[in-house]
C-alpha cells in the first residue's frame, strides 16, 4: 500500500469547491423538495380526481425509477418538451428537488396519519379557516414529528449529488474524477472524497438528533 | 418535435439486454445483502464491544457516503494493487455491502421491535442462542421487517443504474449505447425511465402479495408470538 | 399573509405542472444562426474535454489544439467566444436543440450523419489506434488481441470501428476480444489501462503523443483500425452561414500557415486534410 498523499493534497482545492457546491445543491434541492413536498401532501387532498391521480403517480414514478434517470431525463428532455433551456446547476437542483419532493411528501403523510383527530375538530369548532388550520395548527406538528426522516431525507439528497457529475454539474465527485484522471491516484482522492461525504452526512444527522431533541419540547 | 421512436425500435436487442442484465445483478445483489444483512446485524446486537464496534463502523461508512464513490473506488483504485474485478463483479460486491448495511439496520429495528420478554422466557427455557435466535426471535421479524426491507430492495434495484459509470452492460448504459447511436436523447432516456417503472411496479405487486400470503400464514408465528 | 403563501403554493403547483406537463413550445429563429450571433456578440459553443491534444483540460483551464483554433475563429468574426464543457452523451442532440451555436469538439464526420449536421472543414484526421501498457509484452499486433479487454468510449465512432473488427475476428474463427467495455470519457479510459482494468484501450491516433507526454514510459501503441476518420465541429442543420464563416476563417488560417504552426506544435507533425471530405447528400 503506497499511498502519497502529499502529491495531492494541494490540489484539493477545486475539490473542497466542489464539496461546497454540493452542500449548495443539497441544501436548495432540499428547499425545493420540502415545497414540491408540501404541495403534493395538500394536493392529496384536493376534490380533483385528476390532482390526486397526478400525485400518485408522480409518487409511483419518482420512488419507481432510478434517480440517475430522472436527472438525465430532466436534464435532456426538458429543453426540446418546453422551451425553457437551464444550465447543469439549475436543471440538477430541479431534477434532485423534484425526487426529493416525493419522498418528503411520503414523509409528510406519515406524520399527517399521526394527528389526532381531535386537532381538525377543535379548530374547526374555534372557527379556523381551512388555511389557517393547515399552516398554523396541522403541518407545524407535522413537521415537527418528522424531523428525524426528514434529516435522513437530506442525507439522501447529498447522497444524490453525485449523480449530478454526470450533466457536468462540478461538484465533489466530478472534482475528484477531475483530480484523479489528472494524477492517476484514485484512491487518495477518492479516499479524500469519501471522508468529506461522510463527514457531511454524520454531521447532518448529528445536527437532525439534537433538533429532535429540542422538539420533545413541542410534543403533545 | 418528433420522436424517433424507430430508431430505438431497431437496437430493442440492446434495450432487451440491459434489462436482463438489471434483473440478473439485481437478483443476486439483493439475497447477498439480505445475508451481509443478517450477518452485521447478529454483530450488531452483540454484547460483546469487539464485534459490535466494526459493525457499528461498517453501518455508518456505507450509510454516510455515496453509493457512486464505492463503486468508483473498487473499481478504478483497486486495480493499482493488482485486483482486478469487472464492472460486473464490482457492481455486485458494492451492491451487496452497501446494501447489507441498510438491511443490517432494519433487522436490528426488528429485533428490538421484539418484546424482551420472548428472549427472557427463551433464555429461561435453556434454549441456546443459536436456537432461540433461528426459531423464536426471527419468525417474530418477517411482518415487522417486511415493508422496510422491499423498500431496500427496490433501492438496490435503482441503484443498479449507477453501475452504468463502471461499464456494466445493464439498463441505463443500453440507453447512452443506443443514444450515441441515434442521438436520441430525450426518447432513449424517457424510454428506460418507462421500464425501470414497470420493473419497480412489478416488484412492488409481488412484494405486496408476498406480504400478505406471509401474514395470512402465522402458523409457525403462532406458537413464538402469544 | 396567507394569500401570499396560497400564491406561493399555486405557484409551486404551477411550477409542478409546467416541469412535467408537455407543453410543445419551440422557439422560433427570427434570425438566422450567423446572424444572431453577431447581433449578441457571443459566440456559445459545447465542448468535450477529455481528447488531448485536441481538447482537454489542464489545472482546469480548457486547452489544445482545437481551443487555440477557436479562439483565432472568434477573433476572426469578432466576437466572444463562451465555451460550454458538457459529456460527449448529449452533446450533438443539445446543437440540435439550439441549446448552442456549434459543438467545438471533435466530431467524426460519419455517412449516418452528415444530413443531419452542418460539418465545417476538417480539423483533424486520424486513425482509430489501439494503446496497450508499454510493459505488456503480450500484445505485438493484432492477431494478439484474442482473450483481451478493450475500452472504447461508449457511443462514439471507434467503438463501431472496434466491435466491426471483433466480428470480423470472430468471423475467421479466434475468440475476438474477451470483452468491449463501454466507458464515459476517454479520461477514464486512460485511467482504466493504466491501473489495469483493461488491456487495450481505443484512443484517436493523435492523442498519443499528448498521452505520452503526460505518462511518460507507460503507455505504448499496439496498432490502428479503420479505415481512418475525419474530424471536424459541428452546427445546426440551419446554421449553414454560420458554418460558412468558420470554414472562411479556417481556410485563412490555413493559406497563412497558423493551422501548420499549431499542427507542429499540437501534434508534432503536419496534418493533411482531405480536399473532399464530405460524402454525397450532406449539407
Amino acid at each position: 500500500m503506497d499511498l502519497q498523499f502529499f502529491e495531492i493534497i494541494p490540489k484539493t482545492g477545486p475539490m473542497f469547491i466542489g464539496a461546497l457546491y454540493t452542500i449548495f445543491v443539497g441544501v436548495i434541492a432540499c428547499g425545493v423538495g420540502i415545497i414540491v413536498g408540501t404541495a403534493l401532501l395538500l394536493m392529496r387532498n384536493s376534490r380533483f380526481w385528476l390532482v390526486r391521480k397526478f400525485v400518485g403517480l408522480y409518487g409511483s414514478f419518482i420512488r419507481g425509477t432510478p434517480a440517475l434517470v430522472q436527472i438525465l431525463v430532466f436534464y435532456y428532455a426538458l429543453t426540446p418538451l418546453t422551451g425553457i433551456d437551464v444550465g447543469p446547476l439549475t436543471a440538477g437542483i430541479m431534477a434532485v428537488g423534484f425526487n426529493s419532493g416525493a419522498y418528503v411528501a411520503e414523509i409528510l403523510r406519515g406524520g399527517l396519519s399521526r394527528i389526532p383527530n381531535g386537532q381538525w375538530e377543535a379548530a374547526e369548532a374555534l372557527g379556523l379557516s381551512k388555511r389557517k388550520i393547515w399552516f398554523k395548527i396541522i403541518l407545524p406538528q407535522v413537521f415537527n414529528s418528522t424531523i428525524p426522516l426528514l434529516v435522513n431525507e437530506f442525507t439522501m439528497v447529498i447522497k444524490i449529488t453525485p449523480l449530478l457529475s454526470t450533466i457536468t454539474l462540478v461538484e465533489l465527485t466530478r472534482a475528484a474524477q477531475i483530480l484523479y484522471t489528472e494524477t492517476f491516484r484514485p484512491v487518495e482522492v477518492l479516499l479524500v472524497a469519501a471522508l468529506v461525504y461522510f463527514v457531511i452526512c454524520f454531521s447532518i444527522s448529528q445536527c437532525g438528533e439534537y433538533l429532535q431533541r429540542r422538539s420533545v419540547k413541542y410534543r403533545l | 418535435m418528433t420522436f424517433d421512436y424507430l430508431a430505438i425500435w431497431d437496437h430493442r436487442d440492446i434495450l432487451i439486454d440491459g434489462t436482463l442484465k438489471t434483473l440478473l445483478i439485481s437478483a443476486i445483489a439483493i439475497p447477498a445483502g439480505v445475508c451481509i444483512g443478517i450477518f452485521v446485524c447478529l454483530l450488531r446486537i452483540s454484547n460483546r464491544r469487539l464485534l459490535r464496534w466494526p459493525a457499528i463502523a461498517y453501518i455508518e461508512i456505507m450509510r454516510n457516503i455515496p453509493l457512486l464513490i464505492l463503486l468508483f473506488m473498487v473499481f478504478y483504485a483497486l486495480p493499482f494493487y493488482g485486483i482486478r474485478l469487472s464492472g460486473l463483479t464490482t457492481g455486485f460486491i458494492c451492491l451487496s455491502v452497501y446494501g447489507g448495511a441498510y438491511f443490517a439496520e432494519v433487522f436490528r429495528g426488528g429485533v428490538e421491535a421484539v418484546p424482551k420478554g420472548q428472549f427472557d422466557a427463551a433464555k429461561a427455557l435453556g434454549l441456546k442462542y443459536g436456537f432461540y435466535m433461528r426459531r423464536v426471535i426471527f419468525p417474530q421479524l418477517y411482518s415487522y421487517v417486511f415493508p422496510p426491507a422491499t423498500n431496500i430492495a427496490l433501492t438496490l434495484i435503482k441503484e443498479s443504474s449507477l453501475l452504468s459509470m463502471i461499464t456494466v452492460a445493464e439498463l441505463t448504459y443500453a440507453a447512452h449505447d443506443i443514444n450515441g447511436r441515434t442521438f436520441t436523447p430525450v426518447e432513449t432516456f424517457a424510454t428506460i425511465a418507462i421500464i425501470y417503472w414497470g420493473i419497480s411496479i412489478v416488484f412492488l405487486n409481488l412484494t405486496s402479495r408476498l406480504q400478505s400470503r406471509i401474514e395470512m400464514d402465522p402458523v409457525s408465528q403462532q406458537i413464538a408470538i402469544r | 399573509m396567507e394569500p401570499a403563501k396560497m400564491r406561493f403554493i399555486s405557484l409551486t403547483k404551477a411550477l409542478v405542472a409546467s416541469a412535467t406537463a408537455l407543453a410543445l413550445s419551440s422557439p422560433v429563429y427570427a434570425q438566422t444562426v450567423l446572424e444572431a450571433v453577431t447581433a449578441s456578440g457571443k459566440l456559445t459553443v459545447a465542448t468535450e474535454v477529455a481528447y488531448p491534444p485536441m481538447e482537454y483540460l489542464e489545472d482546469g483551464v480548457v486547452v489544445g489544439y482545437g481551443k487555440d483554433i477557436l479562439d483565432l475563429i472568434v477573433a476572426d468574426i469578432g466576437v466572444e467566444l463562451e465555451q460550454l464543457q458538457l459529456p460527449w452523451d448529449g452533446i450533438l442532440a443539445g446543437v440540435l436543440g439550439k441549446k448552442y451555436d456549434l459543438v467545438a469538439t471533435s466530431v467524426a464526420i460519419m455517412p449516418d450523419r452528415v444530413d443531419k449536421y452542418a460539418f465545417t472543414r476538417p480539423l483533424a484526421v486520424a486513425e482509430t489506434m489501439l494503446v496497450k501498457l508499454e510493459r505488456d509484452d503480450s500484445m505485438s499486433g493484432l492477431d494478439d488481441v484474442n482473450g483481451k479487454i478493450i475500452g472504447v468510449e461508449l457511443g462514439s465512432s471507434q467503438a463501431q470501428e472496434v466491435e466491426a473488427v471483433d466480428a470480423e475476428l470472430k468471423a475467421n474463427g479466434s475468440a475476438g476480444f474477451a470483452d468491449i467495455r463501454g466507458f464515459k470519457s476517454t479520461d477514464d479510459i486512460r485511467l482504466a489501462l493504466a491501473s489495469g482494468q483493461i488491456d487495450i484501450a481505443t484512443i484517436p491516433s493523435f492523442s498519443l503523443a499528448a498521452m505520452q507526454n503526460q505518462r511518460p514510459g507507460v503507455y505504448a501503441r499496439l496498432t490502428t483500425i479503420g479505415s481512418g476518420t475525419v474530424f471536424a465541429w459541428v452546427a445546426h442543420p440551419d446554421g449553414v452561414d454560420l458554418r460558412d464563416r468558420v470554414n472562411e476563417a479556417l481556410e485563412k488560417l490555413e493559406a497563412d500557415g497558423t493551422l501548420a504552426e499549431l499542427q507542429m506544435e499540437w501534434f508534432g507533425f503536419e496534418m493533411e486534410i482531405p480536399e473532399d471530405y464530405l460524402p454525397d447528400g450532406a449539407l
